[in-house]
Formats: structure tokens, sequence, C-alpha cells
């Protein structure tokens, strides 16, 4: 995969936020991920990080645009959250006892249960069955996901405009399949 | 009747089948942090969705205080871990002969098992998929694109399926392979264990075979690579069988009828030893050594000499001492019916 800012190296940063329950995600090279702040040069390998899931967002790195055009405003922090909002299951927990709290743990520690998956499972994803219903939410994340990456682009070249355009379209989408469930 | 009841002579090798897929709820807290108010509203969620379907066709049981549950356990309809009392509601969903199990709040909120009698995977997915197919209709299942449906234990994401065949491997056993096997199928990403699950000891040289990565391979490919694998096992103990009978002729013929003998008219027997001889005395009856007991299936034998079988036939047993001659006796008449 190319990154998504600079269209020319290969992205190897795997970037995603949560702001109130919107999930985004970029996909980086190491020097544009520098460049906005999302890894240090100390990070080698790539990085899933994931904010805060209520209202943390990733402000600091897209200096409030972002965010702004999430409708919030108040959100900072990008490091996981202490403890899962739906089952109070703590990181900790599930490396003492190997089973994981609830189906949202894995959003909400997503960045560190990343690697256990890998270790267990290799680098792959699902293929097999998709629950009935999921089929059309499945090929609209895609759309999702290809609007985020235009939203993002849009950003960097300052084009307002369009971004509102792709922003409206993503929410659309995203509250179809809200209402879907 | 039982799922057992319909296994064949011409099973000699693979025993039996079994599918197993985990789901759970989204939004709810997986069995280990959930509690009893919630559990209930996910066993009324499961079962809703399952009568919507299956009509009358499903048995529903409560498991905490269930008799039966041991009994269960050593018929392989159920999970050890399921049988244990727990601060949390489980319940368990049967058809007939209990070829179908849905077990509610086990280490995830729906265990789907299917088990059926021979060398079946196909046929035990399609049956465990249809009652998945009804859980999902009227229940909102946890699933994520990259991966699959969630479980409590991250080794089981993706399919959430874990497909086993039981193998009766005498012959192999016998020259010592099974060490091999096993770390053969290792390095093919299957594991193979003793009958009851992990940890536990091969009893009458039965073991299970079973697929390890759930995530990144479809359902049909995991079914796929462990028939294949399975196919070739069969076809080497078959061969092994045949050596056996062939270079070690007389040794096997008075090994094989001795433990018939014994069975036949020992006052008192204990399950282990028990096992062992009915193990004997089965690859004797699919090689047509002993042509008396041709149509005599004595798999469900296996099952019945357990401890909780027995003390459920008989419930002034609860010593061994006893049980051991309530078994004997039980095998003597088994053996002796027409």
């Amino acid at each position: 995969m190319i990154c998504q800012v600079c269209k020319k190296n290969n992205a190897t940063i795997h970037y995603k936020t949560n702001i109130n329950g919107k999930q985004t995600e970029m996909y980086l090279c190491h020097e544009c991920a520098e460049s906005k702040g999302i890894t240090k040069k100390q990070h080698f390998e790539p990085i899933d990080v994931i904010d805060g899931f209520f209202g943390k967002s990733a402000d600091d790195i897209f200096g409030g645009l972002f965010a702004g055009m999430m409708n919030d405003s108040g959100a900072k922090s990008v490091n996981e959250p202490k403890a899962c909002p739906v089952c109070g299951m703590r990181f900790s927990d599930f490396l003492h006892g190997g089973k994981i709290g609830c189906a949202e743990c894995y959003k909400t520690f997503s960045a560190s249960l990343n690697s256990t998956v890998k270790r267990i499972h290799g680098n792959v994803e699902h293929c097999g069955k998709v629950p009935e219903g999921r089929q059309s939410e499945m090929s609209d994340k895609k759309k999702i996901e290809e609007l985020k990456a235009k939203l993002s682009e849009a950003i960097e070249k300052q084009e307002y405009e369009m971004a509102a355009k792709y922003r409206d379209e993503i929410r659309e989408l995203e509250n179809k399949n809200g209402e879907g469930k | 009747m039982k799922w057992y009841d319909k296994i064949s002579n011409t099973d000699d090798v693979v025993i039996s089948s079994r599918v197993r897929l985990a789901r759970n709820l989204e939004e709810t807290a997986f069995p280990q942090r959930l509690d009893e108010d919630s559990s209930k509203k996910v066993a009324l969620c499961v079962k809703q969705a399952l009568e919507n379907a299956y009509g009358e066709k499903l048995k529903f049981s409560q498991m905490n205080g269930n008799s039966e549950r041991d009994v269960l356990v050593e018929e392989h309809v159920i999970s050890p871990d399921f049988a244990q009392d727990a601060n949390l509601y489980r319940a368990l969903a049967v058809d007939g002969d209990n070829s179908l199990a849905i077990m509610i709040n086990e280490e995830d909120h729906i265990r789907i098992q299917a088990l059926l009698p021979g060398f079946n995977l196909e046929k035990a997915y399609e049956k465990a998929n249809e009652a998945d197919n009804a859980i999902i209709s009227g229940c909102n299942i946890a699933f994520d694109e990259k991966y699959g449906f969630l479980t409590s234990c991250p080794t089981n994401l993706g399919t959430g399926l874990r497909a086993s065949v039981m193998l009766h491997l005498p012959a192999l056993s016998a020259f010592g392979y099974i060490k091999s096997i096993v770390n053969l199928m290792n390095k093919i990403g299957l594991t193979v264990r003793g009958i009851y699950g992990e940890g536990s000891e091969a009893r009458a040289n039965m073991y299970q075979i079973s697929n390890q990565v759930t995530l990144g391979i479809s359902e049909e490919d995991t079914i796929q690579k462990l028939k294949s694998a399975v196919m070739q096992i069969v076809d080497r103990e078959r061969e092994m069988r045949k050596k056996l009978l062939e270079d070690t002729k007389s040794e096997t013929y008075d090994r094989l009828w001795r433990s018939y003998g014994t069975l036949r008219y020992a006052r008192k027997i204990d399950t282990n030893e028990a096992s062992k001889l009915i193990s004997n005395v089965r690859l004797a009856q699919v090689c047509g050594i002993i042509p008396e007991i041709k149509d005599k299936n004595l798999i469900k034998l296996l099952f019945e000499i357990m401890p909780s079988h027995i003390l459920s036939r008989f419930p002034e047993a609860e010593n061994a001492g006893l049980r051991d001659k309530y078994r004997a006796d039980l095998i003597r008449q088994f053996l002796e019916e027409n």
C-alpha cells in the first residue's frame, strides 16, 4: 500500500483514530507519519495507534482540524484507555487470564491485541463466513475506507470543500449501517 | 437415541466427526465477566432465535445442578468446563440424538457443536452452520471485518471453527508411530489429543485430531486440510493393521481373543482395563477375527462403561468397587445379547 499523504513511499504505518465511535484510518509512510508527529524516530515497526474510546481524539496530530470536522473538539490522548468502557477489562487482566472481556475490547485494546493476534495466527485477516446482513456493511466499510483516504488527502491539500463533501458521504454511509443493525 | 448409536463397523478408523463454532453477542461482556442477569438475557436471546428456526425440535435445559451433565461430558456432547457449577446461567440446547448441541455461556456466549458418526466433516459443518444462521438471524453476533467472529480467547478468532475427528489407532499405537504423527500434525497446524480433550491421555487408542488455526483460513479450507491429513493417517493405520495381522499373526490373534475372553467372563473390571480390552476387541471385530460380534456397536459400549454412565444406570453404584462389578455385568450382557 502507498502512503496516503505523499503517494510515493510504501505505507508502513497504519494509523487509526476513534472519535465518539467514528473510526478513521490512515496508511502513512514513515516520513509523513513523523512529520505529522504520529511516530517518533524510535518506532521501527508498523504500529497501530488507537486513542481513547469516548471523546479523545487526534487533536494534536491534525491540529484540531480533523477533530473539528468530526464534531469533536475536546479530544486529546492517543493512548489506549485503561479499561474497556463496556466490560471494564484492563489489558493487564487479559495478560493475566488470557481471555478477552467482550467484543468491544478488541477495539479498545486494538493496538496491543493486534500483535497478540499476529503472534497466534500470523499476519492474516479473516477469510470465511460473513454473517448474513453484514455483507453490504462489509462493502460499505470498504467504501468508507476509500472515502476516508480521499478525505485525508483533501485535508492534506487544504481542499476543504471537497473534504466536507467526503465527510458527509462517510457520515451517510456510517449512519446507514448504524440504523441497519 | 444417542449420536453414537449410529456408528457403523464400516467406520473402521474414523469413529466420529465433530465441528464446533464459537460465537458471541455484541455489547455484552463475555461469560467470564458476565453477571447472572446478563447471562440469562444471553440465553433468552439465543433460545428465541433457535426456537424460531427449529420449533420444538430442540430441547433446552439448564446446566447448574443438572444431573445428566457428567453423562453428557462422557458422551462428548458438552465440554468438561461447561459441566462445572458457575455463577452464571448456563443452558444447553440439543436435538433428538444430541448430535447438535448448543452450549450457552460456556467460554463464549454460544458454542455450537455438531457431532456425527463416521467420517462426515462436511455434514457436521452443515449442521452447525444451520444453527449458526438461525442464531445470527435473531441475535447481534460480534463480528469484525479483520478478525472475523470475535471470541473470548484470541486463539479462536476468525471462523471460530474447530473441526475434529476421533480416530481409533490401535495398530499405529502398537508400532509406536503416535509420537511422530503428533509431531507431523503439529507442523501442519493440526493438534492430536486423547479423546477427552486438552491434556487428556489417549484412552482405548482413541485420538482426536483438530485444526489449530482459525484466522486467515476459510471454513471449507479448514475442513479440507483436516480431511486430507486424516485420510493419510487412515491409510497408514489400515496398512499397519494388515502388517500386525500378517507379521505377528499368532501373537496378535492371541492378544485379541484373550481380550474378548476377559470381557466375556470378567466379574469385576475398571474403566481403564475395560477400555483397553474393548479397543482390542473392536480391532478384532473390524478385521473380521471374531465373527460372533460382527454387528455389535462396541463404541457405544465404550461410552456406556464410563463411570457416570454406570452411575446413572445404577444409582446405588456409588463406590468404584461396586461400579466395577456393574461394569463387568453390563459388558457380559452386551456381548451375549443377540
